[in-house]
């Protein structure tokens, strides 16, 4: 089934269509893509571009269309037009589970786990998109980093607190090795404590250079330690810039009244 | 009868329950990583057994190499084709009712193509053994009861090691829970389900032809046989791998030594014997608690009813206009069209049901054989104008008699039920000389009112154009009701009705007595069509198609319920008048047709609001373009609505508003 495991996972990508003019192409680049869920399109044309190694915050209201955007990215979720890019091979069209063994790691909204599979089971499912790498692996450095994972390993992933599934879902970032990694509301409905646990994670991930690209509701969390924040409203990117230079505008986008 | 026959019966009891249990866990295997409760898996098992016929005894080759040919090649092929072209386009929350019907074209798609390559000719296949036995503390063993208890062995452990050991039995679990999360974990679901298939359709085949030496190898037992698989499936609850083999071990001893000891002489014995199975099938859906999957469902969308007085005047149209055609029918045409009209009123019945509530019924064709059978015994007595409503009114009562004990069930457990009262039925009553008369036949009187006969084909057609326009009528009064936004509440979201102070009971017993009635009243027109009504005109088998025909066509509409009739009535009976005025067209329209029924199966796969909404969806701009400017006051509604059920619930026509 891992057709891949011998493959450097840049070779699965179709050749290079476009080089921007400073040299490397971004590692993640959107251009004019929309989106719509059946004739409703809640994505009009978004234009990104994320370098390797930073850390993008993507702030917005609900119904910004900030995890249609991941979907997006990750492949879960065809674009009606535009065209999606990773290290300027354009990867549209490409599916969800080659993006993924080439190192594309989404870390979904709501709980990313399987229910039905122990916690065992459900990292043994991270190994599809870890080529090389075994389930024992996986597991170790998963229980190292969540002891509480580790003492749970037999058991039903959804008789786990939210906070330990959400555990679970982030475990796939910290042990597949990926190249970017997509988080979509890491903080909904967990206790500020475990809020703080993840992003700890998150923190130390970004410090080993991984790009990352965080969806937040709640801004001031992750302003604290993003390289860059876009902020969209109703399907459009209102604001790209540094973390000081957003930070003022954000009442203003929430309550709808941002400049366009 | 002595301790050595009692352990002859237990051995064969264990051996068929062998069977039952490989075939169960195939079954289950399908059913938990695509949602989709297979009909067809006995007829794909029957399918693997001819070609292993064909290849063992045909082309004469030896035992282990024509098995592994079939079981490893044909058998995985089969199911992977399966999975390509049919089921991997349900994996989107299709509905109960589509599920249903894509397995059961597939039933009869291959046992069609089994008959178009095989004939009817009844076949025997040797055991992989010959008749080799041994002796086992004096009981005579076959070597073949002996495989067979070994094969299910290591298919219940080779499963278990599969399911909890390997990355693809994981995977296979995995994709039930969450397709999409598997995509974006790396995996593709589509190679996970596929090989499901494959390893479903290789533990059909191997059970098929562990049991077919022992039976004779004909199409319809093989295909059948498999139902008592269907009760194993359930004991496990459609999950439970240990518990599908502990239901199979009960169900096939028990039923060995229930055949055994019975007497035979008793005639409700003799007709419990084939119904066993589902006995026990009933048996295991009440008291098996139930489990469904996490899957959203998605029920296509309904066309919004036209106002009562426009669909009034079409159905007085209908009939004005039937009637002056009438008269340039000849009396085959005319019973041929009254054949059609009644099948459309069976089909409305399911409509009422299934398209407005979303439940499936198999057992609307038990429903019009009680009606026909009440109407034969009243119609004599009693004007026909009250005895065809009381005739209804029984089947009401039987519907509502039957709801209340698999009322708390839902989606496939429900269906399911409802086949096993409809195969229970065919075998107790209508099977039963006590019930219909010599040749297990009841005569139907034909209608009169007021002492005036309408005894001609032409007024029997007439009365049931009549019927159909008032039955249609009746659907969308019920449509346009509160009691029917009621029932589109609990099929959509039936918590939400629970909390709003919806009784979900009440509800369920009152629109499965209506359909019920429905039905009577179409069995009992069928009655007075045909003069003479028989246990064969109501068989479950019937049924079934009542739900095909319903599906295919337009699960939620009137149209699609008329257009169905036609197709499945009327055009064969055409095919076949042609066929024989033109020689030797027949047997090629009746291999085509389980073709044909495929094909549709697929199209219904792919878009569940039928062909009825198919064509509904292009005329509408059409017609849109003759009436300009808002359109005639009936006018259907917008165009999004058809398209987008999910996002555009707001766009349904206002009920009731300015009449």
């Amino acid at each position: 089934m891992a057709s891949a495991t011998d493959t450097p996972r840049s070779s699965l990508l179709p050749a290079p269509t476009a080089r921007s003019h400073d040299g490397e192409p971004p590692l993640l680049e959107l251009r004019g893509v929309r989106a719509a869920y059946g004739k409703i399109e809640v994505l009009h044309g978004i234009d990104l571009a994320v370098r390797g190694g930073a850390i993008l915050a993507v702030l917005g209201p609900n119904g910004a269309g900030k995890s249609t955007m991941l979907r997006i990215v990750s492949g879960a979720m065809r674009p009606s037009a535009g065209t999606v890019r990773l290290e300027g091979h354009d990867v549209t069209g490409v599916s969800a589970e080659r993006r993924a063994r080439i190192g594309v790691c989404l870390v979904p909204e709501g709980r990313g786990i399987f229910p039905n599979l122990t916690v065992r089971e459900n990292i043994l499912m991270d190994t599809y998109g870890a080529p090389g790498r075994g389930a024992r692996v996986l597991e170790d450095v998963t229980y190292d980093r969540f002891p509480r994972l580790g003492e749970r390993r037999q058991q039903l992933a959804g008789t786990l607190s939210g906070g330990e599934q959400q555990m679970l879902s982030l475990a796939r970032a910290l042990t597949t090795d990926p190249a970017l990694i997509l988080l979509d509301e890491l903080s909904m409905g967990l206790a500020p404590i475990l809020v703080e646990e993840l992003f700890a994670v998150v923190q130390q991930l970004a410090g080993t250079g991984v790009t990352t690209v965080i969806v937040e509701q709640f801004a001031e969390v992750v302003l604290g330690f993003a390289d860059e924040v876009v902020l969209m409203t109703q399907g459009r990117v209102r604001l790209t810039g540094s973390p000081s230079d957003v930070r003022h505008d954000l009442a203003d986008a929430y309550l709808g009244r941002a400049s366009t | 009868m002595d301790v050595q026959t009692f352990f002859t019966f237990l051995l064969i009891g264990v051996s068929i329950s062998a069977v039952y249990a490989i075939s169960a866990t195939g079954l289950v295997v399908t059913y938990v990583t695509s949602g989709v409760f297979n009909f067809a898996h006995g007829a794909i098992g029957m399918f693997i057994a001819f070609v292993y016929w064909e290849l063992r005894v045909h082309r004469g080759w030896p035992t282990p190499l024509a098995l592994l040919v079939t079981l490893g090649v044909v058998a995985p092929a089969i199911g992977v084709l399966l999975d390509t072209v049919v089921m991997r386009r349900l994996l989107s929350g299709a509905s109960v009712a589509t599920k249903l019907v894509v397995t059961l074209a597939l039933l009869l798609a291959f046992q069609g193509l089994a008959l178009a390559f095989w004939g009817i000719k009844l076949r025997a296949l040797p055991g992989l053994w010959g008749d080799r036995t041994f002796k086992l503390f004096g009981l005579v063993v076959s070597w073949d009861q002996t495989t067979t208890v070994l094969a299910a062995l290591v298919v219940a452990f080779g499963l278990r090691l599969l399911f909890r050991r390997t990355r693809l039995g994981v995977a296979m679990r995995a994709v039930v829970d969450n397709p999409e999360l598997c995509a974006i974990k790396g995996l593709s679901p589509k190679r996970v389900t596929a090989a499901s298939w494959a390893l479903g359709a290789m533990l059909a085949g191997l059970a098929a032809i562990l049991i077919a030496p022992g039976l004779n190898l004909e199409v319809n037992t093989l295909s059948l046989l498999v139902v008592s698989a269907y009760a194993a499936a359930v004991v496990g609850r459609l999950h439970d791998l240990p518990a599908t083999f502990v239901g199979a071990l009960v169900l096939g001893v028990s039923q060995t030594l229930l055949i055994g000891y019975l007497p035979q002489t008793n005639e409700i014995v003799r007709n419990l014997k084939p119904a066993m199975p589902f006995l026990l099938l009933v048996a295991a859906l009440l008291l098996m608690p139930e489990r469904r999957l996490p899957e959203p469902e998605r029920t296509p969308p309904e066309p919004a009813p036209p106002r009562p007085r426009v669909s009034a005047a079409v159905g007085v149209v209908a009939v004005v206009a039937v009637l002056a055609l009438s008269f340039t029918m000849s009396n085959f045409q005319l019973l041929v069209a009254a054949k059609g009209m009644v099948f459309a009123c069976a089909t409305l019945s399911l409509v009422l049901l299934t398209g407005s509530s979303g439940q499936v019924s198999l057992m609307q064709m038990s429903f019009a054989g009680v009606g026909a059978v009440v109407l034969g015994k009243i119609g004599g007595g009693l004007p026909y104008v009250v005895a065809l409503p009381l005739a209804g009114l029984a089947a009401a009562a039987l519907g509502a008699l039957v709801a209340l004990p698999v009322i708390r069930l839902r989606g496939i457990y429900l269906a399911l039920s409802t086949l096993a009262v409809a195969i229970l039925m065919d075998s107790l009553v209508f099977g039963n000389s006590r019930f219909l008369g010599g040749g297990a036949t009841i005569a139907v009187p034909r209608p009169s009112l007021f002492g005036l006969s309408l005894h001609s084909d032409r007024s029997i057609f007439i009365l049931t154009v009549a019927a159909v326009a008032v039955f249609a009528n009746l659907f969308l009064l019920v449509r346009r009701s509160a009691f029917g936004r009621m029932l589109a509440g609990m099929r959509d979201a039936p918590k939400a009705c629970q909390t709003l102070g919806m009784s979900l009971t009440s509800v369920k017993l009152r629109v499965f007595a209506l359909s019920a009635f429905v039905a009577g009243v179409s069995g009992g027109l069928l009655g007075s069509l045909q003069v003479r009504v028989g246990a064969l005109d109501f068989l479950y088998f019937r049924s079934l198609t009542v739900l095909l025909v319903a599906t295919i066509f337009g699960i939620t509409s009137v149209s699609g319920a008329v257009l169905g009739a036609l197709f499945f009535v009327v055009l064969p009976e055409i095919l076949r008048s042609a066929g024989s005025t033109g020689g030797g067209g027949v047997a090629g329209t009746q291999a085509l047709q389980p073709l044909i029924i495929g094909v549709l199966a697929i199209a219904v796969a792919r878009h569940p609001e039928g062909l009825a909404g198919q064509l509904r969806a292009w005329l509408r701009p059409r017609w849109q373009r003759l009436v300009p400017a808002g359109g005639p006051p009936g006018a259907p509604v917008t165009g999004a609505a058809a398209d987008m059920p999910a996002v555009a619930p707001h766009e349904e026509v206002p009920v009731g508003v300015g009449d």
